[in-house]
């Protein structure tokens, strides 16, 4: 939509931005993982020329807040600056100046001591009775156990019971800009605050809290994001610049380095997973019971959700009869963990389908087979009995064999074992679901408000927060297809709690069904006002006409037809106005899906792990934006090879971040990647609009297991933990 | 603080900087040429990619004080007016354009790589593009539009 102020650098995102009067602050971050502020003295700060305010506990406000906006009021842990530090990188204090220079030599001037506190880094030993409480509440949050059936009947059923160990690592979402955001704080007490933001209307919920003001009084603005993946949801540096900037009655800019950002933002969760799956010798699946200890880090943040959502997902793919889900969310002294793309996901179906393709390996049985034996057909309910919709699973597998060539790749696999040359091949799949939508967990509402001008050219209002996935740009695409009205005639304005209306803020993968079902319903409404005054102008009735290229004309004689200026113009002379707003609420939560095949190539002597083919075949309902979604899906895939092969935050044994630069994150590069093949099935969602469901999250939710599936069948092993990296390799007895 | 003039998209401007005064942190903070993005200040993403005497170099490594007297392009030089430079054109074409961040720095390393190599093939574009890391896209699409760029500006002459 904005693409070409992206490509020309035009488009201000908001450090590119500067406000008159503007400071810059910068954060005192805390060297230990666990402690409590002894004491802090910021004088000899406050007295350094150039430096106009120095906050820390003693100024921020008492209240406690949940930095995510969808669980405001769960758990609510987090102070803007406690007096007492969870985690190296937390934060301490905070300076603002006139410089950044400034303000970094002021923290140096900053004295703080700290007694330390003993601290975890691992979730099973901060969740034993005796561990020391990170918070007042406990180390273990609250427990999710979801059942169904009866998992001990189930393994007395089976032929064999596998049970496995799982460990995969917090990560980093990495987006190329860091966060940043920039707040003034003006005579009227109104706080606003600009920042690349995922959930405008969760931040501001948040800020009117923890300051005390109403939300009239608090405007949260999104003008651009370079990249969010879950990682701008949260709170992060919003509170400090609006805390800067209220004690300061100045703009406050905080933007952080990348090392900071490496070290003090959110990541996905680093997760201990056990799977007992019990399994008839046909490959029947007959219980699965899954434990998983999630690692919160510091704060409360997201856990909770992504322990629900996980949950919520176990049961939506696979048809077993006897499953439960027990999920412990234990607060650690790291980083805290929150939404990444998947908001559970790529750590459950990782587990399952690496432990389901050594299941398909003892008994002799194609993975796919075994899978698609246990997956659930379309239009069908899962086993608490909640549907599905029209999730067609079995057809993505079926279709991702034929593309990827899975059978000739598996020969291919076998002659170089049979070889036992110093390269081996390996071939492997996995599957997975996502969601597209909120609905069954909270209410999910998205409003779309639309004006047309006096020329007869629109105006969209919305909510939507488009990180570059394009949801804004399919909002006005699906206007543009109901109006007749070109998209270069419908200007956007979005995530602004001043002027747009109400959205949940980009989490579950729903900018196209939520975001896409509001835009529907307000051109719908607004199709009908224009009807209205072209019913008028053309002497005919509503049924007569159809919209086309900027036009209403009579579908039986085109020849007689008006403008859209033509139709703003008649509005105004009856004195009405064209604008209307409408709400679209879910009323489902249809399930996406995708099957995953990739082919790697192993050199047993040095370890290295090269993916040599990726296939992805997803069922997105009725794929609308064909270019746009391809984008998601290559991306989705990057973040997934990633996973699997070459990311993952390390602590060292004090608790700090191995790693402060980019490169250290090994994201995968243009030359890394493997060659892909995608294909979207071409279904429809009833229920979506123009019958579209999400990609966003399933995109890379089951890439890690069949990159790691290739792998232990290429060299007949039982790699578990992610990521699986060449020194793995090299350490084969 | 010392005087420097720095040649910047064809113009001189006479600027009075500090000796430890990046070129990216002179781009961004001192002329507002926000086009060119930090992503990390360590050489590692690519985001601040400009070009350099004709090479593509990150600006955040390179100091300020040693650019005299060389020819400097950020992204805000490329196009003519409001015509877009053919490789910015095929980046939106092609879909290669998501959060964007990167983009400025892909759209510098590739004109470098074209200006150098008006027929690349595809993995001379991916080495090219090496040195820009990015989050969004797997790189398919924005080695799309570099090809495509290729071929239209070879169409073109």
């Amino acid at each position: 939509m904005d693409a070409g102020l992206k490509a020309t650098g035009q488009l201000k995102y908001v450090d590119d931005m500067k406000l008159p009067g503007m400071l810059y602050g910068k954060v005192l971050f805390s060297p230990v993982p666990h402690a409590k502020i002894q004491s802090i003295d910021t004088t000899e700060a406050e007295r350094l020329e150039g430096v106009k305010c120095v906050v820390c506990w003693k100024d921020a406000p008492e209240i406690r807040y949940n930095g995510n906006g969808e669980d405001t009021d769960v758990l609510p842990s987090e102070r803007v600056f406690d007096d007492v530090v969870r985690y190296v990188g937390d934060k301490v204090a905070a300076v603002a100046a006139y410089t950044p220079q400034i303000a970094e030599e002021a923290l140096k001037l900053i004295k703080v001591t700290y007694t330390e506190l003993p601290h975890y880094f691992d979730p099973e030993e901060a969740a034993k009775p005796d561990a020391y409480p990170i918070h007042e509440t406990g180390n273990i949050m609250e427990e999710v156990d979801l059942s169904a059936g009866d998992v001990d009947e189930g393994i007395k059923e089976a032929d064999y019971v596998f049970e496995n160990r799982f460990e995969v690592p917090a990560i980093y979402h990495a987006a190329l800009e860091p966060h940043v955001s920039l707040s003034s704080y003006d005579a009227d007490g109104k706080l606003t605050v600009y920042t690349p933001s995922q959930d405008v209307f969760g931040k501001r919920k948040n800020l009117a809290k923890i300051f005390g003001l109403p939300m009239n009084k608090v405007r949260v603005v999104s003008p651009a994001m370079g990249g969010g993946f879950g990682g701008k949801i949260d709170l992060v540096t919003e509170p400090v610049s609006a805390l800067l900037a209220i004690k300061s009655g100045c703009p406050v800019k905080v933007t952080y380095s990348r090392k900071e950002d490496m070290q003090s933002t959110t990541t996905r969760h680093a997760e201990i997973i056990y799977i007992r799956t019990g399994v008839r010798k046909d490959g029947r699946i007959t219980s699965c019971d899954y434990k998983v200890y999630l690692s919160a880090g510091a704060q409360s943040g997201a856990t909770m959700s992504v322990a629900w959502a996980a949950g919520g997902k176990f049961f939506k793919l696979f048809n077993i009869p006897n499953m439960r889900y027990h999920a412990i969310p234990v607060y650690t002294n790291r980083m805290v963990a929150g939404a990444m793309r998947g908001f559970g996901s790529p750590e459950l179906f990782y587990a399952l389908n690496n432990q389901f393709n050594l299941i398909a390996r003892k008994l002799h049985i194609d993975l796919c087979d075994l899978e698609c034996q246990n997956m659930y057909k379309a239009n069908t309910t899962d086993v608490n009995g909640e549907p599905l919709g029209n999730l067609r699973a079995i057809d993505c597998v079926t279709r991702g064999k034929e593309i990827f060539g899975w059978n000739e790749s598996l020969a291919e696999m076998e002659r170089s074992k049979q070889n036992g040359g110093r390269y081996r091949i390996g071939a492997g799949m996995a599957a997975a679901p996502h969601g597209s939508s909120l609905y069954g967990i909270m209410p999910d509402t998205c409003g779309v408000m639309l004006k047309m001008n006096e020329d007869g050219s629109v105006t969209m209002f919305t909510g939507v927060s488009d990180m570059g996935n394009g949801s804004n740009t399919l909002q006005r695409m699906i206007v543009s297809e109901i109006l007749g009205i070109p998209e270069d005639f419908i200007a956007v304005v979005k995530t602004d709690t001043e002027s747009t209306l109400f959205d949940v803020g980009a989490y579950a993968s729903r900018g196209t069904y939520v975001g896409g079902g509001a835009a529907v319903a307000a051109a719908e409404k607004m199709r009908s006002a224009i009807l209205t005054e072209a019913e008028e102008l053309l002497g005919c009735s509503a049924e007569e006409l159809v919209f086309s290229d900027n036009k209403v004309l009579k579908e039986a004689d085109p020849g007689q037809s008006v403008t859209m200026a033509q139709i703003a113009e008649h509005a105004h002379q009856k004195e009405r106005d064209i604008s209307v707003s409408a709400i679209f609420g879910t009323k489902a939560a249809p399930i996406s899906g995708g099957a995953n095949f990739a082919k790697v190539r192993i050199d047993t002597e040095t370890g290295d792990i090269k993916v040599l083919e990726f296939t992805a075949v997803h069922d997105v309902g009725k794929p609308l934006n064909p270019l746009g979604l391809a984008g998601q899906l290559h991306g989705g895939i990057q973040m997934g090879l990633g996973y699997a092969l070459s990311e993952g935050i390390s602590l060292d044994e004090n608790g700090k971040v191995m790693g402060t630069r980019m490169k250290d994150c090994h994201l995968f590069r243009a030359q890394e990647m493997p060659e892909i093949k995608w294909e979207f099935l071409d279904s429809y969602e009833e229920t979506g609009p123009f019958g579209g469901k999400s990609i966003g999250e399933c995109a890379t939710v089951a890439v890690a297991g069949a990159v790691v599936n290739a792998i232990n069948n290429a060299l007949d092993t039982e790699f578990s933990d992610l990521p699986v990296t060449k020194e793995n390799i090299r350490n084969i007895d | 603080m010392q005087s420097v003039e720095l040649t910047i998209n064809n113009r001189k401007h006479s600027l009075m900087i500090e000796k430890n005064w990046t070129l990216l942190y002179v781009l961004r903070e001192v002329l507002d040429l926000t086009g060119t993005k930090c992503g990390c200040g360590t050489n590692d993403c690519g985001a601040c990619r400009v070009i350099v005497d004709g090479i593509a170099k990150n600006s955040c490594c390179l100091l300020a004080r040693n650019m005299e007297g060389h020819e400097i392009t950020t992204i805000e030089g490329l196009a003519d007016g409001n015509r877009l430079h053919p490789i910015q054109q095929a980046f939106i074409d092609a879909g290669a354009v998501q959060c964007g961040f990167c983009t400025p720095g892909m759209i510098m390393s590739s004109k470098a790589l074209l200006d150098q190599n008006p027929d690349p093939t595809e993995a001379q574009v991916r080495e090219a593009l090496e040195p820009n890391l990015c989050r969004c896209t797997g790189y398919v699409k924005i080695v799309e539009a570099v090809l495509l760029a290729a071929k239209r500006m070879r169409e073109e002459k």
